[in-house]
């Protein structure tokens, strides 16, 4: 409950607009977390940006939560995408500077699941968050107004649980 | 719409800093258990360490309870070292490398007991009893180099010369090969000769000549006797064209014979082999003294090298040659590891190196190893190309109630570049040898305190080395005293007679030679053991081998004669063939050469013609 509180507190001092394009843009962001190795240093300058930009930081906790286990699933594919850009002798000279250079080496980015990850997501990236944002207006005008007018919504939505749900609404 | 909200920095602050705490606060253990994992993916046994610290400030980094497992005993350790502290330096660490300029270890102890076993568990699915990494490579090296013992039980056999089976002998192939090849010749030399068809011209030439015959200006006429003229040197020409190609085809016969005849050459030595097979088969034992000390001592010197052998891979593996992409199993995580690229390159950090190491071990107790020693290795690395100078190192003993009177480890590993080069010298004196069984005859020798020397080079895939054992108090033990190993009445008589031949030595020196490649080792054993058992078997069993090698030798001339004698028959008749009738068309052809060269003389002769 303290954990619900914490992340209600931080969500609503974070989220005071929150239109279908910061929703979305901020669920393609968390799609990173998700579908990259977690503990890499890319993913402190995703969360870096979540805070630090206006877009919706539970978009961001959505989009993790939902790439969680989509990362798992496709670490085979991500796998071959990252050994096919690490042979690649065109890209050798790069990968030999971002290995051999401080800090940036910290990446790990000759990591054939991190590299392979972090491009897919960055080519899924832009496509991501315009279709998220289209999904958010349409469960907004669609799904979100039905719902408000179920007595059992009514009833949740009176209730702490919907506390929780709202971090994720908007 | 505004796009920074500068009210999250603090909260972001917050969290960063939230993670630099938890990074310190655990990277004690992170570092603890990352050695034990890079520790045992290494070594291919656990590797455990009860701590680490990292001083940030200072940069040392301090393991206590080192524990490495030998791969080849899991219930002992290879070594244990109390404390190791490591300057760690800080600037390669942004890399993530780690360079650790010196390395100062104390209370290192070797061969310790463990409580718990160190093997790896066993991956789920794996068959329950696959042997461990180390294990598989020294069954490898062991099956290579092993050659069979000396077995009594064959020695005094009676020879079974039907056991030699007539189709697996090389003569009979080779023999075979050089009969079908005469068919291939006689049926190439017929048809050459078919389509080189010398007849015509030979004819033609013959009925020219004949119609000359007696031919003058009177019967012929002056443009006759023109006609003639052109007639004889165009049919001449034909003659000289008809004996090129004869020549020609005379060449290629000839090569076909030759062909013919060198199968029929390699018959004697494939006879010698299948001579050396039919005795292989029968096991019949030699007397070479060469060839004896393999046979004693083989299975376990293999054992013993395969297990140096082992290591010597491991630094080819963790340590590759060049500046090439490496790749690398990633790190064990919940998500999959992936594959690590190293992309080295000079002048930079390698990944792991330890300048400089100097280490002094105490070995306590009371057993041969105990006493001080000291080591001092220099460019520890794994990536030497980068590095760019050889990994060295030096193990000497310094002082000891017991054990070595001497004791020195030397060696380089240098991978810089390929192919890469290994060098192991290892010399102990004073120490307890190991006691070896006689590989086959029942008894083993106690070789008790000596000297053991090994010298290991490798190039390559090209290998070189030798381990001499020397001891001047060896013990000698009979096995089969409680049972008797031998059978028979004859085969007890030549056990005693080399029990009582080996059991006269009281100094031994058994020398180990490893040649070839690291994949086909081969290896020579010489030993003043193997001169006395060759000794031994030669008076005992001297003429009865020789009797045995005679009917080999008979057993396999029954299978192959026939045979050999068809061929060499058969190709004796092509050859005949072939030389008689090529003789006679050159006969045929010189001789109406000769008689139009005649008529032509007559012909040029008349005045007007020539």
């Amino acid at each position: 409950m303290l954990i619900l509180k914490f992340l209600q507190s931080l969500v609503g001092a974070l989220n005071s607009d929150g239109t279908p394009f910061q929703v979305g843009v901020g669920m393609a962001l968390g799609l990173c977390l998700g579908l990259t190795p977690l503990m890499s240093l890319h993913n402190v300058l995703i969360v870096a940006i979540a805070m630090l930009t206006t877009v919706s930081f539970p978009g961001v906790m959505l989009g993790w939560a939902a790439a969680v286990p989509l990362g798992f699933a496709l670490d085979p594919l991500f796998d071959r995408i990252g050994m096919a850009l690490l042979t690649n002798d065109a890209l050798a000279p790069f990968f030999t500077w971002l290995v051999n250079t401080p800090v940036v080496s910290l990446s790990r980015l000759n990591n054939s699941i991190v590299l392979g990850s972090l491009v897919a997501w960055l080519v899924a990236f832009v496509p991501a968050a315009f279709l998220f944002r289209y999904l958010v207006a349409r469960y907004r005008v669609h799904v979100f107004a039905r719902l408000e007018k179920l007595r059992l919504f009514q009833a949740i939505k009176a209730s702490k649980l919907y506390g929780v749900y709202e971090m994720f609404r908007t | 719409m505004r796009l920074i909200r500068w009210k999250a920095l603090l909260p972001l602050a917050f969290v960063l800093t939230v993670l630099v705490v938890a990074t310190v606060l655990f990277l004690d253990p992170t570092v603890r258990r990352g050695v034990e994992a890079a520790g045992t993916s290494a070594v291919g046994a656990k590797v455990d360490l009860a701590s680490a610290h990292v001083g940030l400030g200072d940069g040392n980094v301090t393991l206590r309870g080192l524990a490495v497992t030998n791969p080849g005993k899991p219930m002992t350790n290879l070594f244990e070292a109390q404390e190791i502290v490591l300057d760690v330096a800080l600037l390669p660490a942004l890399e993530g490398k780690v360079v650790v300029d010196t390395v100062a270890a104390r209370g290192i102890r070797f061969g310790t007991a463990r409580r718990t076993s160190g093997a790896i568990p066993p991956v789920p699915g794996a068959p329950a009893d696959e042997p461990s990494a180390v294990r598989k490579l020294v069954d490898d090296w062991v099956a290579q180099m092993k050659i069979p013992p000396i077995s009594l039980a064959t020695l005094t056999q009676t020879v079974n010369v039907g056991a030699i089976s007539a189709e697996s002998l090389a003569t009979l192939r080779a023999a075979r090969a050089a009969r079908d090849f005469v068919d291939t010749a006689r049926t190439r030399f017929t048809t050459g000769l078919q389509s080189l068809d010398p007849r015509p011209t030979v004819d033609s030439a013959a009925a020219l000549a004949t119609r000359l015959q007696g031919a003058s200006l009177r019967s012929l006429g002056i443009g006759g006797a023109r006609q003639a003229v052109t007639d004889v040197r165009r049919t001449i020409r034909d003659l000289d064209a008809l004996n090129a190609k004869l020549a020609s085809f005379e060449r290629t016969t000839r090569g076909d014979i030759d062909s013919l005849g060198d199968r029929l050459e390699a018959i004697p030595a494939a006879r010698t082999a299948d001579y050396a097979y039919a005795k292989s088969l029968l096991r019949l034992p030699t007397f070479e003294i060469p060839a004896i000390g393999p046979q004693l001592f083989s299975g376990l010197i293999a054992e013993k090298v395969g297990e140096v052998m082992y290591w010597v891979n491991m630094a080819e593996k963790y340590v590759p040659p060049g500046l090439e992409r490496q790749m690398r199993k990633g790190p064990s995580r919940a998500r999959a590891s992936g594959t690590d690229v190293l992309f080295p390159r000079e002048r930079v950090y390698p990944d792991f190196l330890a300048r400089l190491a100097e280490l002094s071990l105490a070995i306590g107790g009371e057993g041969a190893e105990a006493g001080e020693y000291e080591a001092r290795l220099v460019g520890v690395t794994t990536q030497p190309a980068v590095y760019g100078a050889p990994t060295r190192f030096l193990v000497s003993r310094t002082a000891g109630k017991v054990g070595p009177r001497d004791a020195r480890v030397s060696g380089s590993i240098d991978h810089r570049r390929v192919p890469v080069r290994d060098s192991l010298t290892a010399r102990f004196s004073g120490i307890p040898l190991p006691t070896m069984p006689l590989a086959g005859l029942g008894a083993s020798v106690a070789l008790g305190d000596g000297s053991s020397e090994l010298q290991l080079a490798r190039e390559g895939d090209r290998l070189g080395g030798r381990w001499l054992w020397r001891s001047t108090t060896v013990q000698w033990v009979r096995d089969t005293v409680g049972t008797p190993r031998a059978t028979t009445p004859a085969m007890r008589l030549v056990e005693d007679a080399l029990w009582r031949a080996v059991s006269r030595i009281d100094s031994v020196e058994i020398e180990a030679r490893f040649t070839g490649s690291v994949t086909k080792p081969e290896l020579a054993v010489r030993t003043n053991i193997a001169d006395a058992v060759a000794g031994a078997l030669q008076a005992q069993l001297g003429e009865e081998v020789r009797r045995a090698e005679q009917q080999v030798r008979a057993r396999v001339d029954e299978l192959v004669s026939a045979k050999v004698a068809e061929a060499r028959a058969e190709a004796d008749k092509v050859k005949t063939l072939a030389e008689q009738r090529l003789a006679e068309e050159r006969a045929k052809l010189e001789a109406q050469k000769a008689a139009l060269e005649a008529r032509l003389r007559e012909l040029v002769r008349i005045p007007g013609i020539g």
